[in-house]
């Protein structure tokens, strides 16, 4: 009978290792086919780097000096304008001073297919550098074709019929490409995309870009 | 005489310069080859905690990060596969966020707006910008892990590109998607991780 008892508590050790054993393997393979598992690791960036105790260092800071001299060549003299086509914001600067800022209408980004040859237009603002290739009070428009597309007719083919002499306001400073800064007859949408990619800009803030921002002014839009 | 003096000082810095050294180089040249074109290119700087608005070297627009972070695959126990990501570095934008996104069908502005923004760059990298500061500890891994499994067995492979990720404000949000047009160029002005 003892001999029974000690037989039967071995053996319930022996049932309690074997069960421990395996709890530890699958928790093991568990572990190890969770840990290969891909998973995204984080990293968070904006360590500085060491201050130089004498940053004035020209015989090894030759090659950066002589790029921010480069650099510095490149920057725009004078006046310039920035035109932020998502705000609908223009801005004037001199020299990186802020002289004026104004709200305006950039390009609605729309797309308009002519049904009759398929051609298409996207009214969109272009992003980049441009200058002001010429200025002009009173400016006349000559419509292009998706001027009459967009309004259901055929363009014409007298040039005569293609003139417009009230929709760009006082004045017009030209960009190139048919893109124009210019005045407006709708106000009220001064702040959203209104345009076919042309840059509308309120009365009072045209005149004042007009008499003061040069020919060859540089135009920053983004 | 003192004038004279004055001016000469002056002159003498403006001709030498700010204060540089030569591990400002290679920012300035790679700043350098994109300011050379009529574009306009961003300087995303997470040391500086600012996404930049350039054309040919000034800064037209500045939009505040809350934080940038790398995120990159690899297994969830063992060691990451692309822990550094050299800077600076050129990218170049290869799918814009408004390529993608699913056009309205009305003009109304949508029930929920948008959290997330991504754009694909060089080499398979996303720049995903987010509103919400991302959970980036132990846990979060465990789950990705777990999550990535689930998709995989799914069927739908698993989300593993390697990814800069920056938090900006929800006002923000749109501007950066709007920025992030097709073939713009990003330089990464600084990569090294915070302390």
């Amino acid at each position: 009978m003892a001999l029974d008892l000690a037989s039967s508590e071995e053996r319930t050790t022996a049932w309690g290792r074997l069960a421990a054993g395996i709890v530890l393997v699958l928790l093991l393979t568990a572990v190890i086919g969770v840990g290969g598992l891909p998973a995204a690791h984080w990293t968070a960036l904006g360590g500085r780097e060491a201050a130089v105790e004498s940053p004035q260092v020209i015989e090894g800071g030759r090659g950066a000096l002589r790029a921010w001299r480069r650099l510095a060549v490149l920057r725009p003299r004078g006046l310039y304008l920035v035109v932020d086509t998502q705000a609908n914001r223009l801005r004037v600067h001199r020299d990186g001073e802020l002289l004026r800022a104004a709200a305006c209408s950039t390009g609605t980004g729309r797309i308009l297919r002519d049904p009759r040859g398929g051609r298409l237009w996207v009214f969109a603002t272009p992003t980049g550098e441009r200058r002001i290739r010429r200025k002009v009070a009173d400016p006349v428009w000559v419509k292009p074709d998706w001027a009459f597309v967009e309004q259901g007719e055929e363009p014409p083919r007298d040039p005569r019929e293609r003139r417009d002499e009230v929709s760009l306001g006082d004045y017009g400073l030209y960009l190139g490409d048919g893109y124009i800064i210019h005045g407006t007859l709708f106000e009220s949408l001064l702040g959203r995309p209104a345009t076919h990619g042309c840059i509308r800009l309120g009365g009072e803030d045209l005149r004042w870009i007009y008499e003061e921002v040069p020919v060859g002014a540089a135009v920053y839009l983004y | 005489m003192l004038r004279s003096i004055s001016t000469s000082v002056a002159l003498a810095v403006l001709l030498a310069g700010p204060s540089l050294a030569a591990s400002d180089a290679p920012l300035l040249r790679a700043e350098l080859g994109l300011a050379e074109r009529p574009e306009i290119y961003l300087v995303l700087s997470p040391a500086a905690g600012e996404l930049t608005v350039k054309a040919r070297g000034i800064a037209l627009d500045r939009i505040a990060l809350a934080g940038v972070w790398l995120r990159y695959p690899g297994p969830w126990l063992g060691a990451p596969s692309a822990r550094g990501l050299r800077a600076p570095a050129v990218l170049t934008v290869r799918r814009a966020p408004l390529e993608t996104a699913v056009p309205a069908a009305s003009g109304d502005p949508p029930e929920t707006p948008p959290t997330e923004v991504r754009a694909l760059l060089d080499g398979g990298l996303e720049l995903v910008a987010v509103t919400i500061t991302p959970r980036t500890g132990w846990w979060r891994r465990l789950g990705s892990a777990l999550g990535g499994a689930w998709t995989a067995l799914s069927g739908d492979g698993v989300d593993a590109a390697p990814a800069l990720v920056v938090q900006v404000s929800p006002a923000d949000l749109s501007r950066v998607a709007h920025l992030l047009e097709r073939d713009r160029r990003v330089l990464l002005a600084d990569a090294r991780p915070a302390p």
